[in-house]
């Protein structure tokens, strides 16, 4: 079973992702598992898409494909329309860096660099020059709530603090699509809601399209749309606000 | 930043960042004491050599060639003149002097034995060649005096005010015979010296040998590094006077020299890679194991958008800083070692020496540089692999891992 996910009511200008008849295949020895058996996704600006199912049942896979960085074996991802895999891995590095904000489950952040040089890292990659990359860093990590922590590193701060970094280095290039892999599933419960309405803030306040892989119900709270994988497959979906 | 970054994860694991900094300080400092024992070995070799030759020797077109027959081959009155003539016009040259070379049979009472003869100038001696160990040196206006070696006084039995007697061919090629008064005996550092030299007043080489001609003119310069330049200018005019005389430097005069140099820097070349290796391999584990830890941060910094070649130059960033802080380190571990080998009082006794000689370390700005290059270099090839391998990662097999 594949179907189309798209968030009607907007046109195609504002399509920031959209993925066709995904598959990916793996090999372990004899047996092939697929993990995306032909999903079809489209997210506009302005959207912000729960994703959830069980474990296994590909939605990291679907996320990777999303984000640039897996390959599906079949199948085709658009990115502000531009068909990825007409890309060069220095193109897509190119892309990843202007057009997708990553947010993952581990923070991952840099453990040498301060929170203001983490988020400030993309900036420097885009080579923006030193009194932008000052106004924008410190503009973000105002909103984000980290206005005393900019000199930290990592190790010295919360993990709501740690995701509230990420979130921040996903924004800073002005991206308007965020991909999230479970972004709390390792915050309590009111550090969660914290981070979330961050996120939704962004997403009406900005339009920042946010697509979210979670497992956590709360989660769905702040979508305006749903969308379960199982087996590979995206199965339901449910309109919200 | 990627500096910044380089920096601090070069910093981040201390106990690694130690052990690399003391491979690579190890390395460095050895190679820099080897070094400086070599530069101040062939220093040394350079210094005696300059010393027994001169800067450049000036003799008769056919002198060198025809070993053999050496006394058909001398520079009479006319010619000498000639070329100090060219010698006086150049600043550079702050003496010479004429010698007149010969072989005889020295004897004293029933010894005998073979003797290579020096005639020379005594008022104008522009070489030491030895030390006077007993008796006195030559002086102005001896005549029918000697001075000979050490090893030779003592298989013949003489010393300082015994006479011996030189057996000797003219340049006519007959027979002639001298007595001459040992005035001293010398100390020669080679046994080859010391055990067949001597040296007469150039008059009296020249009674012997019955000409008035010398065999070559020994030339002093003011530094060693003008002795191509100056030489350079003096075969020119040289072939413009067309005196039929040929121009030697003294690296070309002593045959043996760039062999020995050339086994000195041979043996630096071969502990230079020696301890490149050694540290390449062992920065390469390091390396290696450090950039494996940090795969997964690979990973996020590909995902975020950092291109290959950055990650690849941020690596290779870890490897220079390793290589250009060990190897200062490096320098002053070899400084260390060089004191410690300078105040020692260690010798040792070189091929044909008949005295130690002291082992000292050179220590100059100058020894520093290959030290230093093998140091970066080593680091550096050490990275390449472990930084390529890196960012040649797959984003999402990078992220993967735990």
């Amino acid at each position: 079973m594949t179907n189309e996910q798209t968030n009607p009511g907007k046109d195609a200008a504002s399509v920031v992702v959209a993925a066709t008849q995904l598959r990916k295949h793996y090999q372990t020895g004899a047996e092939t598992v697929e993990a995306l058996r032909g999903v079809d996704f489209r997210a506009e600006r302005g959207d912000f898409v729960v994703i959830h199912g069980p474990s296994g049942s590909g939605k990291t896979t679907f996320l990777n494909m999303l984000g640039c960085i897996d390959y599906p074996t079949s199948g085709a991802v658009e990115i502000y329309g531009q068909d990825v895999a007409t890309l060069s891995d220095g193109k897509l590095a190119e892309l990843r860096r202007d057009k997708i904000g990553l947010v993952f489950q581990t923070f991952n952040l840099m453990p040498v660099l301060s929170t203001y040089e983490n988020i400030e890292y993309p900036l420097l990659l885009q080579n923006v020059p030193r009194p932008q990359r000052r106004e924008r860093v410190q503009k973000l990590i105002d909103a984000v709530g980290l206005t005393n922590e900019a000199g930290r590193r990592p190790n010295k701060l919360s993990g709501g603090q740690r995701q509230r970094v990420a979130l921040a280095r996903a924004l800073i290039t002005e991206t308007h699509f965020v991909l999230a892999d479970e972004p709390t599933g390792n915050l309590d419960t009111e550090t969660s809601k914290r981070i979330m309405g961050i996120m939704k803030s962004l997403n009406e306040n900005r339009d920042v399209a946010f697509v979210v892989v979670t497992h956590d119900p709360m989660v769905g709270e702040f979508a305006r749309r749903t969308v379960e994988i199982r087996d590979g497959l995206l199965s339901t979906v449910t309109q919200g606000g | 930043m990627g500096l910044r970054i380089a920096l601090r994860n070069v910093l981040r694991n201390p106990r690694r960042t130690v052990l690399s900094l003391v491979i690579i300080s190890l390395g460095t400092g050895m190679l820099f004491a080897v070094s400086g024992f070599v530069s101040f070995i062939t220093d040394g070799i350079t210094e005696s050599t300059v010393e027994q030759y001169g800067n450049l020797q000036i003799a008769d077109i056919d002198l060198w060639e025809r070993a053999d027959d050496r006394l058909v081959t001398l520079m009479e009155g006319e010619r000498v003149e000639q070329v100090s003539a060219l010698l006086d016009e150049l600043p550079d040259v702050t003496g010479y002097a004429a010698n007149l070379t010969f072989t005889s049979q020295i004897q004293k009472g029933s010894e005998s034995s073979l003797l290579f003869g020096v005639g020379v100038d005594p008022a104008n001696r522009i070489l030491a060649g030895y030390e006077i160990a007993r008796g006195e040196d030559l002086k102005p206006g001896d005549r029918g005096k000697i001075v000979i070696g050490r090893l030779l006084a003592d298989n013949l039995g003489v010393e300082p005010g015994d006479y011996v007697t030189l057996l000797i061919a003219t340049v006519n090629g007959s027979f002639n015979t001298g007595r001459l008064q040992v005035a001293g005996v010398f100390r020669g550092f080679e046994e080859f010296i010391e055990s067949q030299f001597a040296y007469v007043p150039i008059e009296t080489a020249q009674l012997l040998l019955n000409t008035t001609g010398v065999d070559k003119l020994v030339v002093s310069l003011t530094d060693l590094d003008r002795t191509e330049p100056v030489a350079a200018i003096l075969r020119e005019r040289l072939a413009s006077a067309d005196l039929g005389v040929e121009l030697r430097t003294w690296d070309v005069l002593a045959t043996q020299y760039e062999q020995t140099v050339s086994m000195f820097t041979f043996i630096l070349g071969a502990v230079s890679l020696g301890i490149f290796i050694l540290v390449l391999f062992s920065i390469l584990e390091v390396l290696t194991m450090s950039f494996l830890e940090r795969t997964r941060e690979v990973g996020t910094l590909r995902a975020i958008g950092t291109k290959r070649h950055h990650v690849f130059r941020l690596f290779l960033s870890e490897g220079i800083l390793l290589g250009i802080f060990g190897g200062l380190l490096g320098i002053l571990v070899g400084i260390g070692l060089g004191f410690a080998v300078n105040h020692s009082g260690m010798g040792w006794m070189p091929p044909g020496s008949l005295e130690e000689v002291p082992i000292l370390v050179k220590m100059s700005p100058v020894s520093a540089i290959t030290p230093l290059i093998i140091a970066m270099l080593s680091t550096l090839v050490s990275a390449i692999f472990p930084a390529w391998h890196s960012a040649r990662l797959a984003v999402v097999d990078a992220l993967r891992t735990q």
